[in-house]
């Protein structure tokens, strides 16, 4: 090891000799921000950021340099990885730690940190080195991933038991209607149609079930056809959410077949993340209105309304940043409506936040999540 | 009057589609699995075989192919509980275009009445 550490240093040396603006070059060019801060003043000032520092970060490096590098950090920084840091820098120890950080717009992203004390070639510890790495995207996708390979798994779940309970629906169907005309008395008649009546609806929602299913080899892209994608999901939303919430459809004057360029499971996936909101919001006791409208032939517009507490004006940008989160949801992530934004900006479509429903016993209103999707033609 | 032969593992199934077609004046033999069908098919002349093509016991798809290799092949209804998100999704498409029909359970007492006399008219 100390050989190793020598030979590095000669070697550099040799570089420093020859060629001295190379050692430069390497650490402007680095692609992953490097920050330098010096070991020997109090508090860890920085006196070295490179280019990528500023791309990632948004700092200039005149306005990093001299100051210690929490100014990255705000809000909803989790105190717990400050404080492994801090213990870190007290032991001398490097450290690897992913932590919520924000850029100088004050838009958040996660920046996975290593950072190292760097002791001299007389072994005192003369700088710590920090390499900061922003995996925003990396997590979203990862989040996305996982809740896509979850709703596979429901729907092949989902379609194993349709086809069970298909099989249990077909006699009850047909033996029903094989007797019915030989039953003379119409009391008996009319409860009979009923039973009928209730057998064949639960075999169109197992069939609505089967259709999760479909989508599931598809990889990103897929078509997916409006209004039937959109009754399935909401059918299956309304199973993952307690009873006591209201959902209200309202499909009607829309054209039988608007297909637009997303697979059914990314599709299911952006009405899953924003009904549950809604149902969270509202305490899982509200009202959420879905509706879906066709624009000049060239866009499907699905909205969702709940009648909750809304969002305030200065939020509705702020709540699709990543792990934005005002944990309504006691585990939530903070993803959901970035993982929606990211599925639906994709296919050059758009979300828009605006008032919602009117709240019971009150005159405010709850909010309204707009998506339009453009069609294919 | 058509010879129809019924494979499905489902006795309640079996029980509700043998009694529709008999109702309807068909003669219908019923066979509780793939190998027992094969076995009757062999031993008499059928106008149409209606099988369940998604039996765990025995599989139904390839009754379809089996009945389609012979010379002298009866007519083929396929019959399945869902037609997708089953493991055996592309078996089962390729045993559907082998059929001359297929059937999605669960389907009206109208359709199958409707669908064997298409297939036996002439
Ligand atoms: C070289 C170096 C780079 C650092 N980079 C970051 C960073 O990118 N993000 C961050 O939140 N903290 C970073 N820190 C940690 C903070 O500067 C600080 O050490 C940490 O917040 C713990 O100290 P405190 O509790 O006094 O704030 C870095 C520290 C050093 C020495
Ligand atoms: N219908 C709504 N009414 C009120 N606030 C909402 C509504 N939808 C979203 N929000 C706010 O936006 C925040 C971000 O939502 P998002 O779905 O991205 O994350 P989350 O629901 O908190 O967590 P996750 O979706 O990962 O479980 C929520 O925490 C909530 O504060
Ligand atoms: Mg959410």
């Amino acid at each position: 090891m100390q050989g190793r550490m020598d030979q590095g240093y000669a070697a550099l040396e040799k570089i420093a000799g020859t060629s001295p603006d190379l050692l430069k070059s390497l650490l402007e060019g680095s692609p992953d921000t490097v920050s330098v801060s010096d070991a020997r003043q109090p508090d860890l000032p920085l006196t070295y950021v490179n280019p990528s520092f500023q791309r990632t970060t948004g700092y200039a490096s005149e306005e990093a340099l001299g100051r210690n590098c929490r100014f990255l950090q705000g809000d909803e920084t989790s105190t717990d990885d400050v404080a492994r840091i801090r213990k870190a820098i007290a032991d001398r120890e490097p450290i690897d730690v992913v932590l919520l950080n924000y850029r100088k717009t004050g838009e958040p992203f996660l920046n996975s940190l290593r950072m190292a004390p760097i002791f001299d070639a007389s072994g005192d510890l003369s700088a710590y080195l920090g390499i900061q790495r922003d995996i925003t995207e990396e997590r979203i996708r990862a989040e996305s991933e996982i809740s896509r390979n979850r709703l596979e798994a429901l729907g092949t779940a989902s379609g194993a038991l349709a086809h069970q309970l298909n099989n249990l629906l077909h006699p009850v169907t047909s033996l029903i209607s094989l007797h019915l005309p030989d039953i003379p008395d119409p009391g008996i008649r009319t409860d009979l149609e009923m039973a009928h009546y209730s057998a064949t609806q639960a075999a169109e929602l197992s069939n609505n079930l089967l259709g999760l299913s479909r989508g599931r080899f598809e990889e990103e892209t897929g078509e997916t056809t409006l209004p039937d994608a959109l009754i399935r999901a909401v059918d299956l939303v309304r199973l993952m959410l307690p009873p006591t919430v209201t959902i209200e459809t309202g499909f009607r004057n829309v054209p039988k077949d608007m297909n637009i360029p997303i697979s059914e499971t990314m599709f299911a996936q952006v009405i899953i993340n924003i009904v549950t909101n809604a149902s969270q919001a509202t305490k899982h006791s509200g009202t959420i209105r879905i509706e879906l409208a066709d624009l000049e032939g060239s866009k499907a517009q699905i909205s969702i309304a709940d009648n909750g507490p809304g969002i305030p004006f200065g939020l509705r940008r702020k709540v699709f940043d990543p792990f934005y989160s005002n944990n309504i949801s006691k585990n939530g992530t903070g993803l959901g409506l970035s993982v929606a934004l990211q599925i639906i900006n994709k296919v050059g479509g758009r979300i828009i936040v605006a008032e919602g429903l009117l709240q019971p016993n009150d005159d405010a209103r709850g909010c309204m999540f707009t998506i339009d999707i453009p069609t294919i033609t | 009057m058509c010879h129809i032969l019924l494979i499905d593992d489902m006795q309640p199934v079996r029980h509700a589609i043998a009694a529709t077609l008999r109702k309807a004046g068909h003669d219908v033999v019923e066979a509780d699995d793939g190998n027992k069908g094969l076995e009757i098919a062999s031993s008499r002349q059928f106008d149409l075989v209606i099988t369940d093509i998604m039996m765990p016991a025995s599989d139904g798809t390839d009754v379809v192919f089996e009945l389609k290799t012979k010379s002298s092949a009866p007519k083929v209804i396929a019959m399945s509980g869902g037609g997708a998100g089953i493991p055996a999704d592309n078996v089962l498409q390729l045993s559907s275009t082998q059929a001359d029909a297929v059937l999605k359970k669960p389907f009206t007492n109208d359709v199958l009445i409707e669908t064997v006399s298409d297939l036996t008219s002439n």
